[in-house]
């Protein structure tokens, strides 16, 4: 079972498509939770679901805007994708087994 | 924009539907009061226009505080000389994409403070990590 905010940074990269940049990542983790989220557990959780595998990314090209640094590109794995599905599940059915919650179909 | 008052241009009203003409629809310096618009055109039209002039200005401001807070954005001296280069273009790329939002939400005063203490525990979090990952390879050595 992954870390309550492994699973949600997966989620939200998955969300945002392929090609995730961290900023994009930590403004939806920010908009979805009411609250600025830190960057640093933002990008110390991209780092350590690179090292698991289960994100890969690649250097995007850089901004002149901003310094001429170019961001991190980050895409869901298939075995992220496997492991994300595994954990909701288990969560969904440890709700479910108390009643907070319908069991999610389909996971 | 439902502003009565005669328009130099001769803005007016006429069978309870406004007629609104401005120099150039496309002036977003002021507050669009007077909407261009032909003769006969509806009071919905002319509110629809009214509202997509108003958005567009808006936008405009908003394009003009980001680039204003973009043009003074802090440096990232913190992140470049504590932080390996990689690690520190990737962080700033993504501090700084967030800076022009809390210029915008908080003023330039807080938003610096924000992007400072943001910025701090980039690099606390980073050294932190980096030594737990160091612990753990040697306490695994260690153990086997």
């Amino acid at each position: 079972m992954l870390p309550k905010l492994e699973e949600t940074i997966l989620l939200v990269v998955l969300k945002a498509g392929p090609d995730a940049t961290a900023g994009g990542v930590q403004a939806a983790l920010s908009d979805a939770l009411g609250k600025e989220q830190s960057f640093s557990a933002v990008f110390t959780t991209l780092d350590r679901l690179s090292q698991k595998r289960f994100l890969t990314w690649r250097k995007g090209s850089p901004d002149p805007q901003r310094g001429g640094r170019a961001p991190k590109l980050y895409t869901v794995t298939a075995l992220g994708q496997k492991a994300l599905r595994a954990s909701l599940k288990t969560t969904q059915a440890l709700a479910a087994d108390v009643g907070l919650a319908p069991a999610f179909a389909g996971v | 924009m439902t502003d009565d008052s005669e328009h130099p241009s001769g803005a007016g009203r006429e069978n309870n539907i406004i007629f609104l003409h401005a120099e150039t629809d496309c002036d977003l310096s002021f507050e669009v009061k007077f909407v261009k618009a032909a003769p006969g055109t509806g009071k919905q039209a002319i509110l629809a226009r009214y509202f997509e002039l108003q958005a567009r200005r808006k936008l405009v401001e908003s394009v003009a505080v980001v680039d204003e807070a973009f043009a003074q954005s802090p440096k990232g001296l913190l992140l470049d000389a504590f932080l390996p280069p990689e690690d520190a273009g990737e962080r700033l790329y993504s501090i700084l994409g967030r800076y022009p939002y809390w210029v915008a939400k908080h003023g330039t005063r807080k938003a610096r403070f924000i992007f400072a203490s943001q910025s701090l525990l980039c690099v606390l979090s980073f050294w932190f990590d980096w030594l737990m990952r160091r612990f753990r390879a040697l306490r695994a050595a260690g153990g086997s």
